[in-house]
C-alpha cells in the first residue's frame, strides 16, 4: 500500500522537476533575450528600445541597431545553439560516449576543407566570394563528411570503431586543408582561422529564416524519434525487439545530427563545446535521459547557453569581438571536466 | 523708284540671310562651334551616363587601378580596376535616372568615413583631412600615422573593431556614410553584405595592386575627389613625386639588393619581383637580387623559400634589407638578426656592413613611398642625407 503511494509521489516529483527545469529555461531565455537586446556597444534607453521593438519607429540608427544587428543575431544564436545541443545529445546517445559532440564525426573539418578550397578558388578566379558561396561551401563540406560516415557505418557495426573512423575523417580533411593552405598566399586564407572559431556576427533576417526552417524542421523530426531513441538507450537488442529498424535508425540519427551541425557550421562556423556540455547539463538538471523530455530541453538549453556566450563574446571587450568558440570553451570545458570527474567517482563507488 | 526699291529689297534679303546663315557659303562645311569644356570629346572609356554631360578626366601619372571622370553639376565617376564603379553624387542632388544598377552611389558629403583600409589613413592625413574619418579598424597604438593616433587619443576618431569583425552598432551610431576597405575584405563577404544592408556603401580600394609604388601614393587624388579636396591632394602628390624628377634619369648602379625576413619556422621570405618594394629598388637605381621570383597573380608580396635557397642567392648580394615588421619585428640589432640565422654572417653584405633594416611603420605610409625611394637611392649611392625608413645595422 505504501509502495503504491510512493510511486505516484515520485511521478509527481519527477514531473514537478521537469516543469521547474522548463520554466527555469524559459525564464532564463527571456532574461537573456532582454539583456541581449538592451546591451551593446551603443547604449540605447529602454523606452527607445521598446518603441523600436513594438512600433519599428525611432531614430534610424537605433532602428538599424535593434532590428538589423541585435535581433537577427539573438535569434540565430538561439536557433543554432539549440541545434548544436540537440546534435550533441543524439551523438552521445548513439555512441554511448559522453564526449561525443556534433563535430566528432569530422563535420567541422569537412566544412573547413571545402571553405578553404572555395576561398582560394573564388578569390583567385573571380576576385570575390559571396556570403552565399561561403555558406554553401560550409554546408557542402559538412555533408560530404557525413556522406563518408554514412558509407562507413554500413560496414562498421561497432560504435567505437565508427567513432574512431569519424575522427580519422576529420584528420584527413585537416590534412587536405593544410596541404591546400601551403600553396596559398597568406592573404587568400587569412580569415580561415577566424571563420573556424565561429561567430554570430553579421546575421541577417534571411539567415534567421533559413536557419529556423532547417533547425526547427529537423528538431521536429528528432522529437518524433523520441520513442525509438528511448528504446535504443536500453541497448540495440532491446530496440530491435521493440521493432526498431536499427539500420534505418542509425542512418536517420547520423543524418539528422549532421544536418543540425551542418546548418550551424554553414551560418556561424564551427562552435565548440555547446554540443558536448549542454546535453550533460540538461540531463543533470532533469535527472533523466528520457528523450521525450531531454530533446526539447536540450534545444532550449542550447539556445540559452549560446545566447549567453554570444552576449559575452560581443560585449566583454567591445568593439573587439571574441570568437564564440573562445567563450563556449571557457564555460563548456569545465562542465565536461566536472562531468568526467563525477562519472569516475560514480564508477569507483559502484 | 522701282530700281531703288529692288535694291533696298535685295540688300534687305542679303542682310537677312547674313543674319540667319552666319555668312557661309552653302557648300562649305559649317565651322565648328567654339569648344567649351561641356562639349569636350569624352575619351573612349569614359562612361556615358544618361542625363550627365562629360567634362573631363583626372590626369594621372602612375596609377592604373582607378580613373576619375568629371561630369557637369559636380558628379564624379570612379572606375576601379576590379570592375566596381562608383558615382559620387553632390550634396542635394539625385543620382541620374537610368544609372546602371551595378554602379554604387556615394552621396556627398562623405565626411563620416569608416576607414578599414590602413594605407588610406596617411593619404587623408597628408591632405589634412582626418576630420572626415569617423572610425578606423586599428586601435591608436597600432597606428604609425602620428596624427591619426593623436586623433584617436582625443576621441575624434574611434576604433570601430577589426575589419573582419567591425562593430556594426558603432558604425550606425557614428552615422557612417562610407566604408573604405582594402582587398582583404573580399575574404569576409559577410561583412560587406552586413555593412551594405545597414545602408552604408562599401568602397574597396585597390592601391596595393598598383605596379608603380607612386601609383599607391596617387590614390590620394581619388580620395581627394571623394571629399572635394582635389587641389590639396594634387599639391601633396606633386610634392611627393619631385624625387622622381631627380632620379628618373639616374643610371642604374647595377648593385644588387634583397629585402627579406625570416619567419618563426625558420623559412626565408623574399618580396616577389612584382611587389612594390622590389620596384622601389629598381627605381632607386639598384637590382632586385630575387627578380627571378615571380608569382601569377598581382597583389601577392612575399614568397616563402628554404634558407638554403635563400642563402644561395643572398650570399653574394651587395645590400641586404631585413623586413623587421609584424612577427619578424624587434630585430633591431645585428646580434638579434644573426640569432635568426648564422648563415647571414657569411653573406657579403653583412661582411661589408651593408646590412639594413626597415620597420613596420613603412607599410602604413603610402604618402611617403617617395621617401623610401630616396632612402634606397641614398643607400646605393652613399649620398648624404637623413634616412626616413631605412636603418643601418651597426
Amino acid at each position: 500500500m505504501e509502495e503504491n503511494n510512493r510511486i505516484p509521489n515520485s511521478n509527481f516529483r519527477r514531473r514537478a522537476r521537469y516543469e521547474a527545469v522548463f520554466i527555469g529555461l524559459l525564464l532564463a531565455a527571456a532574461v537573456i533575450i532582454v539583456l541581449n537586446i538592451n546591451i551593446g556597444s551603443v547604449p540605447i534607453p529602454i523606452r527607445d528600445i521598446a518603441r523600436v521593438l513594438f512600433t519599428r519607429r525611432g531614430d534610424v540608427s537605433q532602428v538599424n541597431i535593434i532590428w538589423k544587428i541585435r535581433m537577427p543575431r539573438i535569434l540565430t544564436a538561439a536557433l543554432l545553439g539549440g541545434a548544436l545541443a540537440l546534435s550533441g545529445f543524439l551523438l552521445q546517445t548513439f555512441f554511448s560516449n559522453p564526449i561525443a559532440g556534433p563535430f566528432v564525426l569530422g563535420i567541422s573539418h569537412g566544412a573547413k576543407m571545402v571553405v578553404a578550397l572555395a576561398m582560394i578558388y573564388f578569390l583567385s578566379v573571380f576576385g570575390y566570394m559571396s556570403s552565399f558561396v561561403l555558406v554553401a561551401a560550409a554546408f557542402l563540406g559538412s555533408m560530404l563528411a557525413t556522406g563518408f560516415i554514412l558509407l562507413m557505418s554500413r560496414r562498421i557495426p561497432n560504435m567505437s570503431t565508427l567513432l574512431v573512423a569519424g575522427i580519422m575523417v576529420g584528420y584527413i580533411c585537416n590534412a587536405v586543408t593544410d596541404f591546400v593552405v601551403t600553396f596559398a598566399q597568406d592573404s587568400d586564407i587569412v580569415n580561415l582561422r577566424g571563420w573556424s572559431l565561429g561567430s554570430f556576427s553579421g546575421m541577417s533576417w534571411e539567415n534567421v529564416r533559413t536557419a529556423a526552417i532547417m533547425t526547427l524542421l529537423t528538431a521536429g523530426l528528432v522529437f518524433l524519434m523520441a520513442k525509438p531513441i528511448s528504446a535504443y538507450q536500453l541497448g540495440e537488442n532491446y530496440a530491435r525487439s521493440m521493432g526498431v529498424n536499427i539500420k534505418l535508425f542509425r542512418f536517420a540519427l547520423i543524418m539528422l545530427s549532421s544536418v543540425l551541425s551542418a546548418t550551424v557550421t554553414a551560418f556561424a562556423g564551427p562552435i565548440s563545446f555547446v554540443g558536448i556540455a549542454v546535453p550533460h547539463l540538461i540531463k543533470r538538471f532533469l535527472n533523466t535521459s528520457r528523450p521525450i523530455v531531454v530533446i526539447p530541453a536540450c534545444f532550449l538549453g542550447g539556445g540559452v547557453f549560446c545566447m549567453m556566450c554570444d552576449l559575452i563574446a560581443r560585449t566583454a571587450f567591445a568593439p573587439l569581438e571574441l570568437n564564440i568558440s573562445t567563450v563556449t570553451s571557457v564555460f563548456g570545458a569545465p562542465v565536461v571536466i566536472v562531468m568526467m570527474l563525477k562519472r569516475q567517482k560514480e564508477r569507483s563507488h559502484g | 523708284m522701282r530700281r531703288t526699291i529692288a535694291l533696298i529689297l535685295a540688300l534687305t534679303a542679303i542682310f537677312s540671310f547674313a543674319g540667319c546663315g552666319g555668312g557661309k557659303a552653302p557648300d562649305e562645311p559649317a565651322p565648328a562651334p567654339a569648344e567649351t569644356p561641356a562639349e569636350a570629346a569624352a575619351p573612349a572609356d569614359a562612361p556615358a551616363i544618361p542625363g550627365l554631360t562629360y567634362v573631363s578626366a583626372m590626369e594621372k601619372r602612375y596609377a592604373v587601378q582607378f580613373d576619375v571622370y568629371y561630369y557637369e553639376g559636380g558628379y564624379k565617376y570612379l572606375a576601379i580596376g576590379d570592375g566596381n564603379d562608383y558615382l559620387i553624387v553632390p550634396e542635394g542632388k539625385d543620382a541620374p535616372q537610368g544609372l546602371d544598377s551595378s554602379v554604387k552611389v556615394l552621396r556627398q558629403p562623405l565626411d563620416r568615413i569608416y576607414l578599414a583600409a590602413t594605407a588610406g589613413m596617411s593619404l587623408f592625413d597628408a591632405m589634412d583631412s582626418l576630420d572626415v574619418i569617423a572610425l578606423t579598424s586599428l586601435n591608436a597604438p597600432d597606428w604609425t600615422v602620428e596624427n591619426a593616433a593623436a586623433a584617436m587619443e582625443r576621441g575624434e576618431i574611434l576604433f570601430g573593431g577589426k575589419y573582419s569583425e567591425p562593430d556594426y552598432e558603432l558604425l550606425m551610431d557614428a552615422d557612417v556614410d562610407l566604408a573604405i576597405e582594402n582587398t582583404m575584405i573580399l575574404h569576409s563577404p559577410k561583412v560587406i553584405d552586413m555593412i551594405e544592408r545597414l545602408g552604408v556603401p562599401v568602397f574597396i580600394e585597390y592601391s596595393s595592386y598598383e605596379p608603380h609604388p607612386l601609383g599607391r601614393t596617387e590614390w590620394i587624388k581619388l580620395f581627394g575627389a571623394m571629399i572635394d579636396r582635389e587641389e590639396q591632394a594634387e599639391a601633396v602628390f606633386n610634392e611627393k613625386v619631385k624625387i622622381m624628377d631627380k632620379i628618373e634619369s639616374f643610371p642604374n648602379t647595377g648593385k644588387t639588393v634583397a629585402v627579406f625576413l625570416i619567419d618563426t619556422s625558420g623559412k626565408a621570405q623574399v618580396r616577389s619581383s612584382d611587389d612594390y618594394i622590389s620596384r622601389i629598388i629598381e627605381i632607386a637605381g639598384g637590382r632586385n637580387a630575387f627578380s627571378y621570383v615571380t608569382v601569377e597573380d598581382s597583389g601577392r608580396t612575399n614568397v616563402n623559400m628554404t634558407m638554403e635557397e635563400f642563402y644561395a642567392t643572398a650570399v653574394d648580394v651587395d645590400y641586404l634589407i631585413y623586413n623587421a615588421s609584424g612577427y619578424s619585428g624587434g630585430v633591431d640589432s645585428l646580434e638579434k638578426l644573426l640569432e635568426k640565422s648564422e648563415l647571414l654572417a657569411d653573406c657579403k653584405a653583412v661582411k661589408e656592413g651593408n646590412i639594413w633594416w626597415i620597420g613596420g611603420e613603412t607599410y602604413q605610409r603610402a604618402d611617403k613611398l617617395s621617401d623610401l625611394i630616396a632612402d634606397v637611392h641614398r643607400m646605393l649611392t652613399g649620398e648624404a642625407g637623413e634616412m626616413t625608413f631605412l636603418h643601418k645595422y651597426q
